[in-house]
């Protein structure tokens, strides 16, 4: 029984990027099975998908040729994060396979000011917006170029004058 | 009878003979050696409709029917310009079309798109063999004036490389010819090998440059959804497994043998369905589904008509089950 999917044997090569200890598992299983299908595989390790990380496996990606496929794995954080870096490069989502660990650690993208909070949440649950202070309820969206929750403003929240501009009836915007 | 044509007349689509343009030959032109270049605009002037990049139109070839792709701009035209090999051992068609003189009309449909550029996509790797290079034309006409990355490789006979010129000066440096076909088919073996993430090939030209440019990706790892393909009439299709068509409306079922179209079966079964080109260009042939995968081989129906898969050209169109319902 394998601990880790199966490498896709219709790619030339395989890149893997790996986040944190409770990789290590899934990457070396990887790596026995490049081995068996006789395939290039490369590793590339980092404690987190912080911004110089990210910013390596950008370059990373922008130096890899299609034929390529590319493995994902660690804290679903990190995954969330790698996997939007490679979406910007033009990876379609059958040239990736991702191995998300169990974590509770997501970032919350604020509307408001536009900020990214890193915090221990799950959707449903209230945060508050690291830059801006705002009460965020975090919905249960991802966005795929940026790997964040949406958050939204929360009732108890302070309303600005943005509010009290009318809102158009659904008669107003019908063609 | 009647309530064939009936049955016909109520088919999920319209055939889009009805929607076809009388437009006048402009200017005519020879592209290269047995490759004349046509130019068609509208008989009092004005602009034509545009289209997308790679898309071609059907022409009406005194009894044929053709599909060419439009080389010229695609935003803004006043002209539409097609470009034909001469093919003096083909179905007549490409002969017809090189004996038209300025002046002359044609009956040409709207442009119907499948092979366009893929949104999005970071690049374009651009292959084209021999005539293949029309619709890759202005799949470059796009590119370069949208400021989009791509890269052009065109083998062609030694002399016959029709819009070489053209290509070059829209290209530079992006387009590289060949008039070998091995080197021409190791060069593209490398470039799939080169190619960044975010890009997509777009391959036109004889069947069996397809097929080698399409099995080399396929070893280079590439998966199918960059791998974009335009394959033209002419091309000598299977045979084909045998099925069996039952027609609801009769209540019989007429069996399709191997190497015999399902237009031939109805035929010999004494029904007559409105047909033209019989080679899945025109779209005249085109009957109802009531059940059962249609297999469709034809160039007619868009990826959205061919996955609804209630509709067919029979002439030649087969089915993935073993009995297919039609509405007939």
């Amino acid at each position: 029984m394998s601990a880790a999917p199966a490498l896709d044997d219709t790619g030339r090569a395989h890149l893997v990027l790996a986040f944190g200890d409770a990789a290590h598992p899934v990457c070396a299983d990887w790596a026995a099975q490049a081995v068996r299908l006789d395939s290039p595989l490369e590793v590339h390790a980092h404690k987190e998908a912080d911004r110089s990380a990210l910013a390596y496996v950008d370059a990373l990606l922008a130096a890899a040729t299609i034929g390529t496929r590319v493995l994902v794995v660690g804290p679903a954080r990190d995954v969330r994060r790698t996997v939007a870096r490679a979406r910007w490069a033009g990876v379609l989502p059958g040239e990736l396979t991702v191995v998300a660990l169990q974590d509770d650690v997501i970032d919350v993208f604020c509307p408001h000011c536009a900020a990214t909070t890193e915090t221990r949440a799950r959707p449903g649950d209230t945060v508050t917006c690291g830059d801006c202070r705002r009460t965020l309820e975090v919905r249960d969206h991802v966005a795929s170029w940026t790997g964040t929750f949406l958050g939204s403003g929360t009732d108890s929240e302070p309303r600005d004058g943005a509010h009290s501009l009318p809102v158009p009836t659904r008669e107003a915007l019908a063609p | 009878m009647s309530d064939l044509l009936e049955a016909i007349a109520h088919a999920p689509a319209r055939s889009r003979a009805d929607d076809r343009l009388r437009l006048v030959v402009q200017a005519v032109e020879d592209a290269a050696p047995g490759i004349r270049s046509l130019v068609l605009a509208h008989p009092e002037g004005g602009a034509l409709p545009s289209f997308l990049p790679g898309s071609h139109v059907v022409v009406d070839c005194g009894d044929r029917r053709n599909a060419y792709s439009l080389t010229g701009p695609c935003l803004t035209p006043s002209t539409w310009t097609v470009s034909v090999l001469r093919k003096p051992d083909g179905g007549g068609g490409s002969m017809w079309m090189h004996q038209l003189k300025p002046g002359a009309e044609v009956a040409v449909t709207p442009p119907r798109s499948m092979f366009p550029p893929v949104p999005g996509a970071h690049r374009h790797l651009l292959v084209a063999g021999g005539i293949g290079v029309t619709p890759i034309l202005s799949h470059v006409r796009s590119a370069a004036g949208w400021g989009q990355e791509f890269q052009v490789l065109y083998g062609h006979r030694p002399g016959a490389a029709a819009h070489a010129e053209e290509l070059a000066e829209l290209c530079g440096e992006r387009l590289e010819t060949w008039d070998d076909q091995p080197g021409f088919l190791a060069r593209i073996g490398q470039a799939l090998r080169e190619q960044p993430f975010g890009t997509h090939l777009y391959v036109c030209g004889p069947p069996p440059l397809m097929d080698a440019a399409v099995a080399a990706a396929r070893e280079s790892g590439w998966p199918q959804e960059r791998v974009h393909t335009e394959r033209f009439s002419g091309e000598v299709l299977e045979p084909g497994e045998p099925f069996t068509v039952r027609l609801a409306r009769r209540g019989t079922e007429i069996r399709v043998p191997a190497g015999v179209s399902a237009l031939e079966a109805l035929e010999g079964a004494g029904l007559s369905v409105p047909n033209m080109c019989r080679e899945g260009v025109c779209g005249e042939c085109r009957v109802p589904v009531l059940a059962g995968r249609p297999l469709h081989r034809d160039l007619f129906l868009s990826t959205e008509e061919r996955d609804a898969g209630d509709s067919l050209m029979c002439c030649v169109s087969r089915s993935v089950d073993a009995v297919l319902e039609l509405d007939l």
